[in-house]
């Protein structure tokens, strides 16, 4: 079928099987380097992208249920999420980074959400990233200075 | 090469396992379904013929009787012939497509004949198991003793007995094994994670018979490993196809592939009695432990040696029994990971401490604290000592520490318990390993100081450490330095592990910086007038000492390009040797302190406040320094609590993140990490690396903490809450 959505801002068509899964359509077909597949089953969160303002996990969600979305990737977050990317840098909250893209796109979505998010709800909504290397230290104190 | 955080948050950073060329074959992997059987037949003609398929390899292509490993070379790239766990490679395509690459993995035909499994590690060993090697399933012993410890036990006031069963922990870094392989037949390419370059193109130029000088290895960066990449993974058969092909080869695990055949942390199956006098004092420890490595060794032997070399502590006894044995299984491979067979030993003998403590009528910390040994005292099995920073004033600051928060959970509901450890482990390797580390500093075409060295960077924050030691070394500014690490065309700085990859990069530049400097200072004193002397370095290039401007007076792109300069280092390997033992010199000690609360209604135990007190003296990168203490604490809390890969006749029982439970952020308490920068003006090294000691510290702090709250040492890792249930039914 063929399918239309706008991806990071720009139109986007592309001819695809109804189920097939939009993390691989994003990384494989349409070049999003930021979507990796570490779990595949939404367990790990890396692949996270924004649909319609929803943090949803790209490997999970069928082609044939974006049609007409509007998707952001870690890439397209990245201008509206700056105060969240500069508190990961400056608490060094990030250490091998494969995690990261998928974490940036959870914490843009609580951003953006609503201004005034508690941090505990904050930390509450990123069960959904795992982390392996660092603990969650650094994360949660720039969870702390961006967050109320 | 840089490293922004930024970049990983957005994509831009790229790793390894991102590369996939555009003509790129596809690699796939036939696995075999069984965890011990003998190949009776194997034909791949349907494959090979099939349109698409570009090679197909076997153990027929590698050289006939290879085999790699380190300390026991008996792993074969591919099924020799038996299969010794579940999810070996048998055969492995290259196609144009995964399509045509899995149509050809089906087309590939096997009988198998299934041979008895081999799941305990202690039935292993004992008469008429079935053997996975010629020679039978001891892959490696080691066995130490020191005075009398039946004496020392038979004249003790209090004596405790003790065993504990460890998980098999599985590493789950979120990059999964894989990489590219390019090719023309001639020479080679290898991109893929990795903790030693050199030692990855040693081991692929005599499978592939191709020279070394035809092999290039990339394994830097990587995505996550904790030692899971340390041993090869994809890269033997990777390289195989490749070579075969003719063609760049990609080939990237799937996780229930990862979780079948990645490497795994080796569960130890430990028995010991310790003892003390009436005064509280150590009097013997008798100790054993049987780990399971396994289909083949890896890391398994120096897993072993580590262990052992920690199960004594950090205290004086009067006599020591250690009897050390690994075991060959199917049950996967385990190899080498964070924290590495110490941590095993080091929780069985940390719940003994605490066991004697409260027989003595001790405090945990003040029982510690009169045990401790001595600075100048020789090692856990008599070794001579490169340098041991004093114990006590870590001991002193474990008991200093300020009361952990009250825990305001309902006390109807939840026990609470708090634990702590002392630790030391060695850094680097025991008895000869590849301690030394060879790189350059060279001032490269574009003007920036360029370090190369084979160290790879895994997230430990390697490259921000050698930035700031260049930095601060030379005096220069942050755009002034460049990196050229984790290859093979650079000089070899051996493996980065076992915490030394910090170490060895500030050596190093220390080692270089002099020369470095006279260097330039001369050739800025034949091109620009002067003496050598006249001039030093500063932000941006040098400086006319005679002159104090805020800019310099020859930028270093005036002097690059026309002059080569290049200092070639050395730094020499820090070894002892102890009548064949496997030994360390150089150690780090850590303390830590853990609070849990007990679920009394469902057994859970959560984990509600870390402190971690590591001696590692200056901290380089203080963010960095935190979250290695933090990431490793919560790896401990997860061997601890919630972490095992159980095999049943030698298949895991989860296939992915959603049946293995790594900490999530409300797993995880405040971690407070209260650093002991001073390791004394004397100390030869100047500081030790983090990546390992806080993990080690944590984990059996954690398992004391549970111990204090249910009363009963537990004894099988991670606490099962159905145990903690019938805990609490018998006590009830």
């Amino acid at each position: 079928m063929k399918i239309h959505f706008t991806l990071n801002g720009q139109p986007v068509e592309l001819e695809a099987e109804p189920f097939a899964r939009l993390a691989p359509i994003l990384a494989d077909v349409l070049g999003i380097a930021s979507v990796r597949t570490p779990c595949g089953i939404g367990r790990c969160g890396a692949c996270m992208v924004l649909l319609d303002g929803r943090p949803v996990n790209a490997c999970l969600v069928v082609a044939g249920k974006v049609e007409g979305a509007e998707i952001l990737t870690a890439e397209g977050v990245a201008d509206a999420a700056k105060p969240v990317i500069d508190a990961l840098e400056r608490h060094g909250a990030v250490q091998c980074g494969y995690c990261a893209p998928g974490l940036l796109v959870s914490l843009a979505a609580a951003h953006r959400g609503t201004g005034d998010m508690k941090a505990e709800d904050v930390e509450g909504l990123l069960t959904g990233n795992l982390c392996r290397c660092s603990g969650y230290a650094g994360l949660r104190k720039a969870i702390a200075d961006v967050f109320a | 090469m840089t490293m922004r955080i930024a970049d990983k948050l957005t994509g831009r950073f790229r790793y390894l396992t991102d590369e996939a060329p555009a003509d790129a074959l596809t690699g796939l992997v036939l696995r075999a379904p069984h965890a011990h059987a003998r190949i009776l037949l194997l034909d791949t003609s349907a494959a090979e013929a099939m349109p698409g398929v570009h090679a197909v390899v076997t153990i027929a292509d590698a050289p006939e009787g290879f085999r790699y490993g380190l300390r026991h070379k008996d792993q074969p790239p591919l099924s020799d012939g038996v299969v010794r766990y579940r999810g070996e490679a048998v055969a492995a395509v290259a196609a144009e497509s995964m399509e045509i690459a899995r149509a050809a993995l089906e087309a590939i035909e096997v009988d198998y004949a299934v041979l008895p499994t081999v799941s305990d590690p202690v039935r292993a060993l004992e008469e008429g198991a079935p053997g996975l090697h010629e020679g039978g399933n001891l892959c490696a012993a080691m066995s130490y003793a020191q005075g009398d410890v039946e004496a020392a036990l038979g004249r003790s006031a209090h004596v405790v007995e003790l065993k504990l069963q460890t998980p098999r922990q599985m590493h789950a870094a979120l990059e999964l094994e894989g990489g590219v392989a390019i090719s023309d037949g001639d020479s080679l390419t290898l991109l893929a994670p990795a903790h030693d370059p050199h030692n990855v193109r040693n081991v692929i130029s005599a499978l592939t018979g191709l020279d070394e000088s035809r092999c290039h290895v990339v394994g830097s960066p990587i995505g996550g490993s904790y030692g899971g990449k340390e041993d090869l993974h994809v890269q033997p058969v990777l390289a195989l196809l490749a070579v075969k092909a003719k063609r760049p080869v990609r080939l990237v695990l799937t996780r229930p592939e990862a979780v079948m055949v990645g490497m795994k942390r080796h569960p130890f199956t430990i028995r010991l009695r310790a003892g003390c006098d009436e005064a509280g004092r150590l009097t013997g420890l008798d100790f054993s432990a049987i780990a399971d490595t396994g289909a083949y060794a890896s890391h398994g032997p120096e897993v072993l040696d580590t262990g052992m070399e920690c199960a004594p502590g950090a205290y004086g006894w009067q006599a020591v029994r250690l009897d050390g044995k690994l075991a060959y299984t199917n049950n996967g491979i385990a190899g080498a990971f964070r924290g590495f067979g110490a941590v095993q030993t080091q929780c069985a003998l940390e719940l003994a401490i605490d066991a004697l403590a409260e027989k003595a009528g001790h405090d945990p910390v003040a029982f510690r604290r009169l045990n401790l040994a001595g600075a100048s005292d020789p090692g856990p099995m008599g070794q001579a000592m490169v340098a041991m920073p004093e114990l006590d004033p870590l001991a002193r600051s474990l008991g200093e520490l300020p009361e952990a928060p009250e825990n305001a959970s309902d006390p109807d509901r939840y026990l609470t318990g708090e634990g702590v450890a002392l630790i030391r482990k060695g850094e680097g390797f025991g008895g000869g390993g590849p301690n030394g580390a060879r790189g350059s500093l060279s001032l490269g075409a574009d003007g920036r100081v360029v370090l190369e060295s084979s160290l790879t960077e895994m997230g430990q924050g390697l490259m921000a450490a050698a930035q700031a030691a260049l930095i601060s070394t030379l005096d220069v500014a942050r755009d002034d330095v460049n990196l050229r690490i984790g290859e093979t065309g650079v000089r070899d700085s051996g493996p980065t592990s076992a915490s030394r990859g910090t170490q060895i990069a500030v050596r190093l530049v220390r080692k270089a910086a002099g020369p470095f400097r006279a260097a330039l200072c001369a050739a800025a004193a034949s091109r620009f007038g002067g003496a050598p002397e006249d001039y030093d370095l500063g932000p941006g290039g040098l400086y006319r000492k005679s002159e104090r401007r805020n800019r310099p007076d020859i930028a270093f792109a005036d002097l690059a390009g026309k002059e080569t300069i290049r200092i070639e280092i050395e730094v020499p390997a820090i070894e002892t040797h102890l009548a064949g033992q496997s030994v360390h010199t150089l150690f780090t000690a850590c303390a830590a302190r853990a609070s849990v609360s007990v679920d009394r209604w469902t057994g859970r135990i959560t984990c509600t406040g870390l402190d971690i007190l590591p001696e590692c003296g200056p901290r380089l990168v203080p963010a960095a320094f935190e979250g290695q203490m933090a990431g490793g604490a919560a790896q401990a809390l997860g061997f601890c609590l919630t972490e095992d890969l159980p095999a049943v006749d030698g298949a895991f029982q989860a296939q992915n993140l959603d049946g293995y439970f790594i900490p999530t952020i409300a797993d995880m308490p405040p971690v407070r990490v209260h650093a002991l920068d001073d390791l004394g003006a004397d100390d030869p090294v100047g500081l030790r690396g983090a990546g390992e000691i806080g993990l080690n510290a944590a984990a059996p702090a954690i398992a004391n903490a549970v111990r204090d709250a249910l009363g009963v040492a537990p004894e099988r890792l991670p606490v099962d809450p159905l145990w903690v249930l019938d805990v609490l039914e018998r006590k009830a």
